[in-house]
């Protein structure tokens, strides 16, 4: 296997090719992600997502992608009782987070907006046949990790279709695989905890971690992070560190780890099980806690 | 916008069904689906997650126009690595 890396989406893009397609996975990967950053990033002024979040309450036509985005974000709210909302992006832009992070100012002046709850996402219009959405006034979607994940299965699946198998997709550390041959190992993923890193093996499927590992800074002089709660508008004070989750797609193991994430770790479990999502959510102080099946993990060694 | 396309527009829209732009949570002609798409979720065996409406489950959006992606078969795979192996990949905030 060969590593391919680049970076897109705000984010590096690692992934595990066969040596002998690499130059054209390379090629369709950097395609891909280049398309999905260009219509779905909030940063840029042209995007097709900031052009609908500029919508002001009128129906806007869309492309393909932008739709399906909508869509799967809706439908992963809706699963979740809006635990996951990709409708905080007025919210999280109010905190200071209205440009790539990198650009984000460490401590960043005091805004007046008020913080409300989200929910926004019950009152988007969207007519799947003409590919029309409309956005309420004043609500704006961030779709940025749900995107992140939709583009690691809209590449896995590219991977698959040029033969390139079996393969492993990340975005910043949400990732996909295809499944190894029969005989062979499966991939051995390091996942991230408070205090280093455990292994477990990913025979297929998708892994995804919600964290504030990252991501952080200062406004008016309070801690700010990206995970916003829905409940408050603000950035989400339950008791976990990260919520990571084992799903079917990279799309769906996002979505359920922000919910966990924001859900906090007793609600958080319990989401996770009733939806028999394998789960390993990480208290602030380092104690983890496996649900629905999360495998007894190995300890990576000290990087 | 001008007047005369506010009046374009709103000409427009009650061809779709949206009566002065409004928006509706609804759509009168049953063609607008938030969240839908051509493949019946599949009913989870667990009733506690019935009202998650099968996003979670292998079949929900596995038709090709989906942005799930094709689930693999029998789901996500996870467990213990064997005694040696080394990282490949790494899962984590970013």
């Amino acid at each position: 296997m060969t590593t391919i890396r680049f970076s897109a989406m705000g984010t590096e893009i690692v992934a595990l090719v066969p040596g002998s397609v690499w130059d054209e996975a390379r090629g369709e990967l950097v395609r891909l992600f280049g398309e999905w950053e260009s219509r779905l990033s909030r940063f840029r002024p042209d995007s097709e997502l900031s052009q609908l979040n500029r919508s002001r309450g009128t129906p806007r036509h869309v492309s393909p992608m932008l739709l399906e985005a909508v869509k799967v974000a809706i439908a992963g709210a809706r699963a979740t009782d809006g635990a996951f909302d990709p409708t905080l992006g007025a919210h999280i832009a109010a905190l200071g987070y209205d440009r790539s992070f990198t650009e984000v100012a460490p401590d960043a002046p005091a805004s007046p907006a008020a913080h409300r709850p989200g929910g926004g996402w019950r009152r988007i219009w969207i007519d799947g046949e003409r590919r029309l959405v409309m956005l309420p006034r004043g609500v704006h979607l961030d779709l940025g990790g749900l995107a992140k994940g939709m583009a690691v299965d809209a590449g896995l699946a590219r991977l698959a279709e040029i033969g390139a198998t079996p393969a492993l997709l990340s975005a910043g550390g949400d990732l996909a695989a295809s499944a190894p041959p029969e005989g062979q190992e499966p991939w051995c993923v390091a996942v991230d905890g408070r205090y280093g890193r455990r292994l477990v093996a990913l025979a297929a499927g998708a892994i995804a971690t919600s964290g504030i590992a990252r991501r952080r800074w200062r406004q008016g002089g309070e801690e700010r992070h990206h995970l916003i709660d829905p409940r408050t508008g603000r950035p989400a004070a339950g008791d976990l560190w990260s919520a990571s989750v084992a799903a079917t797609s990279c799309a769906r193991a996002e979505v359920a780890a922000t919910a966990a994430f924001v859900l906090g770790s007793a609600r958080g479990a319990g989401f996770l099980a009733s939806r028999r999502l394998p789960g390993l959510l990480v208290d602030r102080d380092g104690t983890a806690h496996r649900v629905a099946g999360w495998p007894a993990e190995r300890q990576a060694a000290a990087a | 916008m001008t007047a005369a396309k506010r009046v374009a527009l709103a000409a427009s829209l009650a061809g779709f069904g949206i009566w002065g732009g409004l928006a509706l949570a609804h759509d009168p002609r049953g063609t607008a689906t938030p969240a839908a798409t051509a493949t019946t979720p599949a009913t989870h065996a667990d009733s506690s997650s019935s009202d998650d409406n099968g996003f979670f489950d292998d079949s929900y959006g596995s038709d090709s126009s989906s942005g799930l992606g094709a689930a693999p078969a029998g789901g996500a795979q996870l467990s213990t690595p064997s005694a040696g192996a080394q990282p490949q990949a790494r899962s984590g905030a970013s």
